[in-house]
């Protein structure tokens, strides 16, 4: 959900109240995910900062990271299959 | 002017290409993350004769609501509450959160790429779908069930006896016993469907058989098309699934698509959009993704172009 747009018609049920933290059956959708074999959006927190300057992210040595040539397919693959969705990215706070 | 880019800080490299071009452009730029917000940034705002004023102070930004000309609405973070509250106390602060720091920031008469509450009824893909159809672009046959017998029927009635299955919405499937898991278009034929479709809402629709794929982004009336030909099984069924095998040659759009895809912004009061098109054997381009807020940043021969369009029209509300 955005973190800033309204919950949409129907309102979402809180917090998968009625669901058990394990389950016993699953939605057919679902059984047909894959793992990602990628540590996706961790691999590079090692490596970058947040510049308040220039306000976007850098490598270690201070370049910004779009314009790193060795990282550059990974930074677009990697916040493609990030942002296109299909991986998690709700948190424990953004239960409504 | 003031130039808002909503965004978490890290791992957002369209965000930093439209923050990189407006800077060059001597624009001013105040990148902030919502998901700062309460704990970490600060928002004081009084409502007046010309809407809400005040600032929103962060950690290294401090944004004044009414110098705000355009906002860049890409991938905040959650909002991040204090770990003291209570799970019930932190839920109600989450709401709380979104109501008045989101309410104050949409109520912003600027211009948005996208306005969230936009991009959250074109993120419907039901929605998405039939306001595509009456805007005249072509959707394969699409089936939505949570009935087993209905699926296994619609499947059974395709050429191939063969359907793409995919998530409707836009929670992906977290993770199990410590693996974390992702949903792509899947190949699915009438004996794979089990009688758990029953547990909720399925999304089926005709797999095409394409010769590749277009992903169209649109920014106001600036239409910038790939095709994307997929070089193994797994982004065959759905590109994302391996980057490092796509090959890209930019196209043009098909007059009909074009017409279709403005009236479709419009019908969603959307500046920006990117969509993905399966063209098959016949050159019929078959609409099957509306991204409302999808990244460009993967073609490398659209990514400057692209950038540019988009710091163009945050520059439109410098003349407002």
């Amino acid at each position: 959900m955005s973190t800033l747009a309204p919950p949409m018609f129907p309102k979402p049920a809180p917090d998968a109240a009625t669901a058990s933290a394990t389950g016993t059956v699953r939605p057919f959708g679902v059984t047909l995910a894959l793992p990602v074999t990628r540590d996706v959006g961790t691999e590079w927190a090692n490596t970058l900062s947040y510049c308040p300057e220039r306000q976007l992210t850098v490598t270690a040595d201070g370049q910004p990271f779009i314009h790193a040539p060795s990282m550059k397919t990974q930074i677009t693959s990697t916040s493609q299959t990030v942002e296109d969705m299909q991986i998690a990215t709700d948190t424990e706070n953004d239960t409504d | 002017m003031t130039v808002l880019v909503l965004t978490r800080p890290l791992l957002d490299g369209v965000a930093d290409m439209v923050v990189t071009e407006l800077t060059a452009r001597g624009i001013s730029v105040c990148r902030m993350d919502p998901g700062d917000f309460p704990e970490t940034s600060t928002l004081t705002a009084e409502i007046g004769p010309g809407g809400w004023r005040g600032s929103w102070r962060g950690q290294h930004q401090d944004p004044v609501l009414e110098e705000i000309t355009a906002v860049y609405y890409r991938r905040p973070s959650p909002f991040r509450l204090h770990p003291g509250l209570s799970h019930d106390d932190a839920r109600w602060a989450s709401s709380e959160a979104r109501a008045g720091l989101g309410g104050i920031l949409t109520s912003l008469p600027c211009i948005w790429i996208n306005h969230p509450h936009h991009n959250a009824q074109a993120d419907f893909a039901p929605l998405a779908l039939a306001t595509a159809v009456r805007c005249g672009l072509r959707v394969p046959p699409t089936l939505i069930t949570n009935d087993p017998a209905e699926a296994r029927t619609f499947i059974s009635g395709l050429p191939g006896k063969t359907a793409a299955y995919k998530a409707l919405g836009t929670t992906g499937p977290g993770s199990r016993n410590g693996e974390q898991y992702a949903l792509w278009t899947t190949q699915v034929r009438a004996d794979d469907i089990t009688s758990d479709v029953a547990r909720t809402a399925h999304l089926f629709q005709q797999w095409i058989d394409k010769q590749y794929e277009v992903r169209l982004t649109a920014v106001n009336e600036q239409m910038f098309a790939a095709e994307i030909h997929a070089g193994s099984d797994a982004s065959r069924a759905d590109f994302r699934r391996d980057y490092d095998s796509l090959t890209f040659r930019e196209c043009g759009v098909p007059d009909a698509v074009r017409k279709g895809v403005r009236r479709l912004m419009e019908a969603f009061g959307l500046r920006y959009v990117a969509l993905d098109f399966l063209v098959n054997h016949q050159a019929a381009w078959h609409l099957v993704d509306i991204n409302p807020s999808g990244q460009y940043g993967f073609i490398p021969e659209l990514r400057d172009p692209i950038t540019r369009a988009l710091a163009d029209a945050l520059q439109e509300g410098e003349a407002r």
